[in-house]
């Protein structure tokens, strides 16, 4: 057929960079929104923070950059240290219960690097309100906004969190988390058994795969004991303590760097007197591809509510 | 694969969305060989044609923004975006000399189109089609790439284009009886003239 004229080695690359491109940014896109404890109805309050928007052209830095203050206090044999006693407090912690009728409310505000015409990069906030019913015969909600929370908001209602097209919101590797081992060994090695090749190297993905379950603040309290644990067992994972969430709440950020993508930092912040996650960051560690040093490139903040109500759901 | 094809674009899109890089992977396996026939069909060097693909796909996730996903389908959107990508060749080039130049170089093999065109005579009807077609407006072009081309229906290229439905109808027809008298116009400019005398005079 036609197609098997095109260099096979020029489409394999292709693919890979298409996979890598929305690897590496995408996973800083989507997610969620705002600070504030309960829902209100209209655009909620979300200026005012210092220097958040960043410029950045792909080839050459320009404008302001947000910059990360990365101390790297910990080395890894501190970082499972961490992570183990963390995840002993975990297992104790007791997550936030809806009433029948309730909701949680789990909140992430976020700042996100997008790209926007030409080769102009720049900072985006984005809110996204997740609701969890306590009835499980209710539906989930969605309420998010797509960079403009006047115009690109939507609210949207589905049974488990399968908000768009039966996916489910909590993870589409493993949309149901009760068949998930909480012993974080057979976490770490399930998660590393289902390595398929993707992203700059086995641990990174591994790393990001488990973040991706975290980063929702959507696991339950045993899982993510578990989950910490398995973090532990990635190769090259840190920690930094007393880092800020993107609402200034301070945590303690547990990442990897990954020298396979110029250095770029991904984080998990939780607080360490709880165990929850309360945001994520990600910095560029290196001055590479027009990127400052330190300079921030996704930054969010989460925070849970027990509310009692839940919007409507906008039209399609 | 068979697992792959019960996801929808829409929800591979959405994954996508949330950094599953492997979605995009998975929509490029799904959509790459219509992007490519078509771009061979227009452009003459498969060359181009490669760059075109790839060019498509970058336009895909730099506006994944704006995507339209018509009747669960991201192929509108590509081929659409493929017939600018075409038009507006040197500048893609330039926003994305960048990514195409981590590719690997274009391999040796030969001119494929030199290949699969085997006879002068069909070279010079192809060529004289890809000329017509480029001289068409480019929402013509998008019309008759949707209707004719992918045989999509006048609703589904309506919503893929954010057009009328009647505005699609009419620029149908009017594509149409263009591109047909473009193509008389070239063909008869190019086709090889009087080549049953040469012969007969031998």
């Amino acid at each position: 057929m036609i197609a098997n004229e095109f260099d096979s080695k020029r489409t394999n690359e292709l693919r890979k960079q298409l996979v890598d491109m929305s690897t590496s940014v995408g996973q800083h896109e989507t997610v969620r929104r705002q600070p504030k404890p309960t829902f209100k109805a209209g655009a909620p309050k979300r200026k005012g923070k210092n220097g958040k928007i960043a410029f950045a052209l792909a080839a050459t830095v320009a404008g302001l950059l947000v910059l990360g203050q990365v101390n790297l206090s910990a080395q890894s044999a501190h970082a499972v240290e961490v992570l183990y006693s963390t995840a002993d407090l975990t297992k104790n912690f007791s997550d936030p219960v809806p009433g029948p009728g309730q909701y949680l409310q789990v909140s992430t505000h976020a700042n996100w690097m997008v790209s926007g015409d030409t080769f102009r990069s720049y900072m985006e906030e984005q809110m996204i309100d997740v609701y969890v019913p306590g009835s499980a015969n209710r539906e989930w909600v969605l309420d998010r906004d797509w960079g403009d929370r006047k115009t690109k908001r939507e609210v949207i209602h589905a049974v488990d969190g399968e908000f768009y097209d039966g996916s489910s919101w909590i993870s589409t590797e493993f949309p149901d988390l009760s068949v998930l081992p909480r012993d974080g060994t057979a976490l770490y090695k399930l998660i590393d058994a289902g390595y398929s090749g993707a992203s700059a190297s086995r641990a990174e993905d591994n790393f990001v795969r488990i973040t991706n379950l975290l980063r929702n603040g959507l696991v339950p309290a045993d899982l993510r004991a578990g989950l910490y644990q398995a973090l532990a067992l990635v190769p090259g994972v840190t920690i930094a303590e007393d880092q800020k969430n993107f609402d200034g709440k301070s945590g303690t950020a547990i990442g990897r760097t990954e020298a396979l993508r110029s250095g770029q930092r991904e984080e998990i912040i939780i607080d360490p007197d709880t165990g929850l996650v309360i945001g994520e960051r990600s910095i560029m560690t290196v001055a590479a591809f027009g990127f400052g040093l330190n300079q921030v490139t996704g930054h969010t903040a989460i925070s849970y509510n027990i509310v009692d109500s839940a919007p409507e759901a906008t039209a399609k | 694969m068979s697992t792959e094809k019960e996801v929808s674009d829409e929800a591979l899109w959405h994954l996508m969305a949330k950094g599953d890089g492997e979605a995009f992977g998975m929509l490029f396996d799904r959509h790459r060989y219509r992007v490519e026939g078509h771009c061979l069909r227009l452009v003459a060097s498969p060359h181009v044609a490669e760059d075109v693909v790839a060019m498509v796909f970058y336009e895909a996730w730099r506006r994944r923004a704006d995507v339209r996903i018509v009747n669960g389908s991201l192929a509108p959107w590509l081929l659409v975006t493929a017939n600018n990508t075409i038009r507006n060749h040197a500048r893609q080039q330039r926003r994305y000399r960048a990514l195409l130049s981590r590719l690997p170089p274009p391999g040796e093999t030969e001119d494929i189109a030199e290949d699969f065109l085997q006879s002068t005579q069909r070279k010079t009807e192809t060529d004289s089609l890809r000329q017509a077609f480029s001289k068409l407006k480019p929402i013509d072009r998008d019309v008759l790439t949707l209707c004719i081309v992918e045989e999509l229906s006048t609703r589904d290229a309506a919503a893929a284009l954010g057009i009328a439905e009647g505005t699609v109808k009419s620029r149908l027809h009017r594509a149409k009886s263009r591109l047909g008298s473009l193509y008389t116009q070239l063909h008869e400019v190019h086709a090889p003239m009087a080549v049953p005398c040469e012969r007969n005079a031998q």
